[in-house]
């Protein structure tokens, strides 16, 4: 029987397998971990999400493969035949590289030219003053900002957002038609943005923010910890990336996002301890984990930094609830 | 080792003034001469900050063997193989990596000697990658043929004779539910995690072991899916006992 279980165990790696789904990692992801170039808890989610999903698995398997054995001799007599081998190729190579790091020849500028330089960087800089001010309507942080103010999708709190009352919505994800022009004309910008770079942190966080008001935590989380790799340590992202999981915690009743939730949150307050949206969601989870005393001090704490009058009077409500509840021993 | 042809046109590309010619050409023959022992980080940092083809031309002899042995790898498990290609990946790899004014090696923070190789392994597998799935291929005009990407992952599994799904899903259902009492033993969630890549994967213990993350040499990862695999086999059999008492 054990003899047969064995068997059997082994035979688990054969078959058909299914393709990787909408929430797999990409394969550079699983390339950067055969590769050791990811550390901590990046690492810890893909080797945990490998290990259940057939199609990752199978990646992980594949390129660590190919990162780990040795060449052999018949890769190796592969490798002798390329053209690549040779010295010409070599230098060939160097100098489309050298060009294409822009570092390839030094030019002496002439008195002239850097009197033009100078006159447009002036020019520039007048020119830049104008359309920033003018650019700011269409910024799309403001327009998500905007999005959630007009349709407030969830309790936790956006940066820079009014507040507003929170519209449950019924249902499926609802027609395209019914969610705010703003979120759209944010998502086409930051869309556009991403694409000429793709890498950008500031374009990733924007995007993981739309991800959030269309209800995706999942996304938002995957674009988070990606924007991380690129800036550990932010403090915004790690706020975010701790609401993400808040959401993710409620959306599908995953405690134990909450304490991921927590976690993040608390390393961005470590960082910047006084920012509003960040000491209000933590108060916000610390409720949703029944952690009353947690929860009342960080209301309190929200409230001494000054908020502005929704907030304000939304936190006071929420602290004199909780107390209530408190004294009256249930949980909220 | 001496870069004689670079290194001349590298003075011709740079002294813009000839009576500077001489001058260029000591210290660039001195820079030339001093490429090869320079330690794989000081290249790196050299082909960025200096950027003269002499310093390139180092990294690409030095590097070429890691870069071009990835691309044959991955580009095998696609069915492919024809030299030209896998030279013209190997191009786009080198281009990759100096593009943006040398962003990928600027914002790589190694964390050993030997990270870089992690590094450009990572740009080549992405480069081949991108190619089999289509965007670059119908750029060259090879057909444009998109060849899924479950072509690679399937030759992982090539040599692995399967169960029948419905008989895989109840297995696997069984084997989480014994695992789930691991923590008897002593087994952690990684330990877990190491039991499936072996069994539900196919990842031999060596390849384990080459995760870093994991942190086990491959006894150590021997121990673990030895420990785990006597575990579960006896919670399946008193499992099948008292199943049928009789």
């Amino acid at each position: 029987m054990l003899e047969e279980d064995d068997t059997r165990f082994r035979r688990l790696a054969g078959g058909p397998r299914k393709g990787p789904g909408e929430g797999c990692p990409d394969a550079t992801e699983w390339a950067r971990l055969a590769a050791g170039l990811l550390e901590g808890q990046r690492s810890d989610d893909l080797l945990a999400h490998a290990s259940r999903c057939d199609a990752c698995g199978a990646m992980l398997n594949a390129v660590t493969e190919d990162f780990s054995q040795e060449m052999t001799a018949e890769e190796s007599q592969v490798l002798q035949d390329l053209g690549s081998v040779s010295p010409e190729w070599h230098r060939r190579m160097a100098r489309k590289m050298s060009e294409a790091s822009g570092r390839g020849r030094v030019v002496q500028m002439r008195f002239w030219r850097w009197v033009a330089v100078a006159a447009g960087v002036i020019l520039m800089a007048g020119a830049g003053w104008w359309a920033w001010d003018r650019w700011g309507a269409d910024d799309p942080a403001r327009l998500i900002a905007k999005a959630y103010t007009q349709q407030r999708p969830f309790e936790l709190r956006i940066p820079d957002a009014e507040n507003a009352p929170v519209r449950v919505q019924r249902g499926g994800g609802g027609s395209v038609f019914g969610r705010p022009a703003a979120l759209s004309e944010a998502e086409a910008r930051i869309a556009l943005e991403l694409e000429r770079d793709p890498e950008n942190v500031k374009w990733l966080s924007l995007r993981a923010r739309a991800e959030l008001l269309d209800r995706d935590p999942d996304a938002a989380i995957t674009t988070l910890q990606r924007a991380l790799e690129r800036k550990p340590d932010d403090p915004d992202l790690l706020a975010d990336l701790g609401m993400a999981y808040a959401l993710r915690a409620e959306a599908q009743n995953r405690d134990v996002d909450y304490a991921r939730a927590i976690e993040y949150l608390e390393r961005s307050l470590k960082a910047k301890p006084n920012a509003p949206e960040a000491v209000f969601n933590r108060a916000l989870v610390y409720e949703r984990m029944f952690l009353y005393d947690d929860a009342i001090r960080e209301w309190r704490h929200f409230l001494e930094l000054g908020a502005g009058d929704g907030w304000k009077e939304e936190a006071q409500r929420r602290l004199a609830e909780l107390e209530q509840k408190k004294k009256l021993g249930r949980q909220p | 080792m001496f870069h004689g042809n670079a290194c001349a046109e590298v003075v011709v590309g740079m002294a813009v003034n000839p009576r500077d010619i001489r001058g260029a050409y000591d210290t660039i023959q001195h820079t030339c001469v001093n490429q090869a022992s320079r330690s794989s980080d000081e290249l790196i940092r050299a082909c960025i900050e200096e950027g003269n083809e002499a310093a390139w031309e180092e990294f690409v002899r030095r590097f070429r063997g890691v870069i071009a042995g990835t691309v044959v790898r991955t580009a095998r498990r696609f069915g492919a193989s024809d030299p030209q290609l896998i030279d013209d990946l190997v191009q786009d790899t080198y281009l990759k990596i100096c593009a943006n004014r040398c962003r990928v090696l600027r914002e790589f923070q190694p964390q050993a000697e030997e990270s870089i190789f992690g590094l450009l392994r990572t740009v080549a597998f992405s480069v081949t990658q991108d190619h089999f799935r289509g965007g670059l291929a119908a750029k060259r005009g090879a057909g444009g043929q998109e060849i899924p990407l479950d072509r690679y992952t399937e030759s992982a599994l090539a040599r692995h004779e399967g169960l029948p799904p419905m008989e895989r899903q109840i297995l696997l259902g069984q084997i989480d539910k014994c695992l789930a009492g691991a923590d008897e033993v002593g087994a952690g969630e990684r330990d877990r995690q190491i039991f499936w890549l072996y069994y539900r994967h196919g990842m031999t213990s060596r390849a384990i072991a080459a995760i870093s993350r994991i942190g086990l040499t491959q006894k150590g990862v021997e121990s673990v899916i030895q420990r785990l695999t006597s575990f579960v086999k006896r919670r399946m059999a008193e499992g099948n006992s008292s199943a049928n008492p009789l």
